[in-house]
């Protein structure tokens, strides 16, 4: 059922067949900014010892491409809309969890987008840039696990920063600090090695680094396996510990929502 | 004098009504400030980590930043929700009981739904200036003074009249809602120096999208740094980019309403 | 005096995606779309003059709201002419807009957030109505539409009913010498549609504002317009007085008689027999000029007449058939074609 609402998530994705070379385009543009950068700095710039141009690059290419938060943004808008409208009532009533339905929804629009804009964008992108494969098989199969569980923190974090719109009622507030928090936090833009110390060691322990950052790290070998594996069991313990905080907050959620009479 | 008085009073109806929801307006700035500061924040460590970015230190992108929020802003609070909406006012029949009025549909559009939400960028941006032109050693003057003033009214004249040409677009092909997202892919890339990109991308962003005018090319030739394909034009283009993409703006906004169909039936 | 509105073969085509399939096709959609002209209004002359409210009568799609739009400045005609108080809407939109009133039905011009009263301080601004005059017809439109219990509640508040009598008060603030009005009984129940039909009818005959609305509805038309223009696929039907729609439309009016027993003949002369069984005959009557005192005379029976009725067809009924003709004539082609 929940697989069903997933392909439902594609599906509707790939009814906007206008939608897609925007799409595309919008995601080279996205991917072009971000290689210029390194390009320039690494060029003509200090550059980094630790890390090589050619890294840097498939680092803004995945960045890019597989790691894009976009669906958070759409799930915490379309849930708020929800909120106000109160047709969250009716999905509340239908025999699914909602928070699991919401999560099938976003793997499928996140698969579509994957498989449909990123791809070939990370493709051409990396013709025209160059391309760096995994670090070994072993790094890349944690890369899979990794990106399964970048996933299902993100959603489990963007689904509970849209349950606060029950008691604030602005979701699309919540919607712009989620985008920033991630933008800071998640190291999707700039990796977190290159943090000023004191407050890269703090951002290495908040869950929002396993949305992109350990992943991209272990891809490129930033990590060896032993520590790709205790960093994945770290991120385990987050993704644990986000979920119980959506369960009770959406508990809390719809114990208001009996009170109030719906 | 009467035409500007109704605009007047349109923007005091639409703070009325928005002022009615005092606390949720605070959040939205701050919440949107954060957005704009996060991001500002991964261009401060690239910048502070590496130096230079394109040629440009720290306080200089700063200024740059709170130069292209502050224009932006400064256009949108009289375009872009209003616009943005275009494909549905059409759809609905709105913007034909627009047109049965004595007013151009486009500043009733704009005036009456002067949209305030845009405080957390323009304190973002104001205090981004403040805090990086005394850094610079930029030689003040009475024509560097009035230099910055006229780009940072021509860069919100061009996000106006991009944003207008989008929104007309939609009067002929009903749905523009891509458009506005392409539109803010070239923003995204025009908050950076143009230094960073390829000969072609500097060429579009100087040309057939004008956004290289939003804040590099004004504040390059502010700080008197050397701005690549208009060289020493480049304090009048800054200037002059504005007002062009207005004329520009009213010949498509005009061309589209001869050509618009209304809702059909 | 020239007719205060008058059509010469208006036409308005519209311009219609047709979607093409395929990659090539759908960059061509893009680029270049392939489009199919419709036609919405095809050639339909009329001259309204002042002081007349006549009702615009179509089914949906007949294009009705495009010559609204024609003939309010919104939309641009594609052949022949339209002219509002001797001007060209289109090219004089901003001018022409100050002496008409639009009404849409579906679509409120009100302030949403505010009360209602604010909406008509816009509107006077709008229209730049000096202030001693806009008082006077405030005044004299709050008691007319009876408004005055909600000048000070958010439009949303108001009832459907409440909101269109708010928006036609506002629409008659500046005084307009024609007032449209695009379906303005839609979505409103019974009594409210009773209410609005009345005032429209009103606001004609006291203020000799000329009316033109537009409606699928027949009893908008019977209350307030003694003429009538019929439209059906752009094309114009029927123009002329309401009363002369029956005659024009071949529509016959059914006599029914009712005798004592049951009769062997019935002959009545100039009516064609519409069947009937036991003490009961029915006629069509083919002449509609003759009055029921004559065609009782020319009755030839054995038996007695207990009761006459003559059934007048109304308005709906004969649209409703020829509607129902049009359909019947539609059908065979389609399927030869």
């Amino acid at each position: 059922m929940y697989l069903a609402l997933a392909v439902a998530g594609f599906r509707t994705e790939a009814s906007f067949r206008a939608q897609f070379w925007f799409l595309l385009l919008s995601g080279v543009l996205n991917v072009v900014a971000r290689v210029s950068i390194w390009q320039s700095v690494f060029q003509h710039g200090t550059g980094s010892a630790d890390i090589s141009l050619p890294q840097m690059v498939t680092y803004a290419i995945l960045g890019a491409t597989v790691f894009s938060t976009w669906e958070a943004s759409q799930l915490v808008r379309e849930m708020g809309a929800d909120i106000r409208s109160g047709n969250v009532v009716s999905h509340l009533m239908r025999p699914a969890s909602y928070p699991v339905s919401l999560m099938a929804r976003l793997i499928g629009g996140r698969a579509h987008e994957t498989l449909l804009i990123g791809l070939p964008v990370a493709v051409v992108m990396g013709a025209v840039y160059g391309f760096q494969p995994p670090a070994s098989l072993g790094h890349a199969l944690l890369f899979a696990l990794s990106v399964a569980l970048s996933l299902f923190l993100l959603f489990t974090l963007a689904t509970a920063v849209a349950t606060i719109g029950f008691w604030v009622m602005d979701t699309l507030a919540l919607d712009w600090f989620l985008r920033g928090t991630l933008a800071l936090f998640s190291g999707g833009l700039v990796p977190l090695w290159f943090y000023p110390d004191g407050v890269a060691n703090a951002v290495h322990h908040l869950p929002f680094a396993w949305i992109a950052f350990y992943p991209l790290a272990i891809y490129l070998g930033q990590l060896d396996l032993m520590e790709s594996v205790v960093t994945l069991l770290y991120g385990l313990g987050w993704a644990v510990a986000s979920a119980g905080l959506l369960a009770l907050l959406w508990r809390a959620a719809c114990r208001r929502m009996v009170v109030q009479g719906g | 004098m009467q035409t500007l008085s109704l605009y007047l009073y349109l923007v005091r109806l639409q703070l009325r009504t928005r002022l009615q929801y005092r606390a949720n307006l605070l959040i939205g700035w701050v919440a949107q400030a954060f957005g704009y500061a996060s991001v500002y924040g991964t261009i401060w460590i690239i910048a502070s980590r590496f130096e230079r970015l394109g040629g440009w230190v720290w306080p200089e992108i700063a200024l740059m930043l709170g130069f292209h929020v502050l224009g932006y802003a400064l256009g949108a609070l009289f375009t872009f929700v209003q616009l943005r909406g275009m494909e549905e006012l059409v759809r609905l029949g709105t913007y034909d009981t627009l047109m049965v009025r004595p007013v151009s549909p486009w500043a009733f559009l704009a005036f009456s739904g002067i949209n305030i939400e845009y405080g957390g960028h323009i304190a973002l941006g104001v205090g981004m200036i403040a805090w990086a032109l005394p850094q610079l050693g930029i030689d003040w003057s009475v024509l560097t003074v009035a230099q910055l003033v006229a780009s940072l009214i021509s860069a919100a004249l061009l996000t106006g009249a991009t944003l207008t040409i989008i929104a007309a677009m939609a009067l002929v092909l009903t749905r523009s809602r891509y458009l506005f997202g392409i539109y803010f892919d070239f923003w995204e890339l025009s908050r950076y120096p143009l230094t960073i990109f390829a000969l072609p991308l500097q060429l579009t962003l100087l040309s057939i999208v004008p956004l290289g005018y939003m804040a590099y090319v004004p504040v390059a030739a502010l700080l008197g740094k050397p701005v690549p394909l208009i060289g020493a034009a480049a304090p009048f283009a800054a200037i002059l980019a504005g007002p062009v993409m207005v004329v520009v703006a009213m010949l498509v906004w005009q061309a589209c309403q001869r050509r618009y169909q209304g809702a059909g039936g | 005096m020239p007719p205060i509105i008058e059509t010469e073969g208006a036409t308005k085509w519209f311009a219609q995606k047709v979607p093409q399939s395929g990659f090539t096709g759908r960059l061509r959609n893009f680029l270049k779309p392939v489009t199919r002209d419709v036609k919405a209004v095809d050639g339909i002359s009329f001259a309204i003059e002042a002081g007349e409210a006549v009702g615009y009568l179509g089914p949906n799609g007949a294009g009705k709201s495009t010559m609204i739009k024609m003939l309010t400045g919104v939309l641009v005609p594609t052949a022949g002419s339209v002219r509002v108080l001797g001007r060209v809407p289109h090219e004089e939109r901003i001018v022409n807009a100050r002496d008409i009133g639009v009404v849409f039905g579906q679509r409120s011009q009100l302030w949403w957030d505010l009360p209602l009263f604010e909406s008509f301080e816009l509107h006077r601004r709008i229209y730049r109505i000096e202030k001693g005059r806009f008082d006077r017809a405030r005044a004299e439109l709050v008691d007319m539409l009876q408004i005055a219990p909600f000048l000070e509640r958010p439009v949303r508040q108001l009832s459907l009913g409440q909101r269109m009598r708010g928006e036609i008060a506002m629409t008659l603030l500046h005084d307009p010498k024609i007032l449209f009005l695009d379906e303005p009984t839609i979505g409103l129940d019974v009594v409210a549609k009773d209410v609005v039909r009345k005032l429209i009818s009103r606001v004609n005959r006291e203020r000799g504002t000329t009316i033109m609305l537009t409606t699928h509805d027949l009893r908008d038309i019977e209350e307030i317009c003694p003429r009538l223009i019929m439209v059906d696929d752009g094309k114009l039907l029927f123009d002329g007085p309401l009363t002369n729609l029956n005659a024009s439309f071949g529509a016959r009016r059914k006599l029914t008689l009712e005798f004592a027993s049951e009769p062997a003949t019935v002959m009545l002369a100039g009516a064609e027999p519409a069947g009937g069984e036991g003490v009961i005959r029915t006629f069509l009557m083919s002449d509609d000029r003759r009055s029921l005192v004559d065609i009782i005379a020319a009755l030839k029976s054995d038996a007695e007449l207990v009761d006459v009725h003559l059934h007048e067809p109304d308005i709906e009924e004969v649209i409703r058939t020829y509607y129902q003709s049009r359909q019947r004539q539609a059908a065979p082609s389609k399927r030869t074609g």
